[in-house]
């Protein structure tokens, strides 16, 4: 059996035929214990490439057209064999579903945060968050948020945004930058369906910062919200 | 004749950024930094990727993780 390039981990099977993989390999869908992944047999995963990133990302929305629950995998995500993969996958046990319930009937928008002044009093960066090398999926997770909160309270260039954004937002990752002009990227998970409304709002509040520039993409696959495995 | 104040040329760092293709950056950030991985081997060479801002994005995002972890 050749080695599995993962695309993605869905919550329940998809309601239309999996189809190709991004370098046409057939795709499968592997059920372990009530989570199922969606892989190509590939040998090895591509060389990277422009096309190739978007390649992957068509067959994940693809797959996220599909079903309600889709957790993105990494480009590169590879495993010798099912037995492998669901291994990989049952041992993030309840990590793992919890993120699919997070996910499901959401889409990420991503708001990438610009300094346009000289000035190098830019926000400082969290505290690194603290968890135990034994700790479980959970632990990190719970850790991951509160950094991430702290964080999202740090990102003052965003407060007269947040009036803005937060009927829209169900979840928030932020992540600091110490390479000016951008300072900040902030993920957002909200309902399916209205990434258009949010990044309409955004941009148009956005238009009245001065001192920032505030860029909106999406809507894209919950990347940001799939949990490190392992 | 007077002399027109100099346009305020923007940094290199801020035109890479702001003339990148968004959408190829966020392409970058999403599939390679973020997702579920379940194997540490991932290939991150970036030959054959022949866009400049691609590859500073991709250092950028690293080099930054990795400055706070070499702090700790």
């Amino acid at each position: 059996m050749s080695p599995l390039y993962l695309y993605a981990v869905l919550g329940a099977p998809p309601t239309a035929a999996l189809g190709a993989g991004m370098l046409d390999e057939p795709l499968r869908l592997i059920d372990c214990a009530g989570v199922f992944a969606a892989a190509g047999e590939l040998r090895a995963p591509p060389a990277l490439a422009p096309d190739v990133l978007r390649g992957h990302d068509a067959v994940v929305r693809r797959l996220a057209a599909a079903t309600e629950a889709v957790l993105p995998a990494r480009f590169g995500a590879m495993a010798a064999d099912d037995a492998e993969l669901c291994e990989q996958l049952t041992r993030a046990g309840d990590g793992l579903r919890e993120a699919l319930v997070r996910v499901a009937g959401r889409e990420q928008m991503i708001l990438r945060v610009y300094s346009t002044t000289e000035s190098l009093a830019t926000v400082d960066a969290p505290e690194p968050a603290v968890v135990s090398p034994d700790s479980g999926p959970g632990a990190r997770y719970l850790a991951e948020r509160a950094l991430a909160q702290r964080a999202a309270a740090d990102v003052r260039e965003l407060t007269p945004l947040r009036p803005v954004f937060d009927r829209f937002v169900v979840a928030e990752r932020v992540e600091r930058h110490d390479t000016r002009p951008l300072v900040a990227s902030v993920y957002h998970l909200v309902a399916r369906g209205t990434g258009g409304a949010y990044s309409a709002a955004v941009d148009e509040a956005a238009r009245e910062l001065s001192g920032v520039r505030v860029t909106v993409s999406g809507p894209w696959a919950a990347y940001a919200f799939a949990p490190a495995l392992g | 004749m007077s002399a027109r104040p100099a346009k305020r040329e923007p940094s290199k760092a801020a035109a890479i950024f702001e003339d990148a293709d968004a959408t190829l950056l966020d392409l970058v950030d999403n599939i390679l930094t973020k997702g579920v991985v379940i194997d540490a081997e991932i290939v991150l060479g970036l030959a054959g990727v022949d866009l400049v801002y691609v590859r500073l994005s991709a250092l950028v995002s690293a080099a930054d993780k990795m400055r706070r972890v070499l702090s700790q």
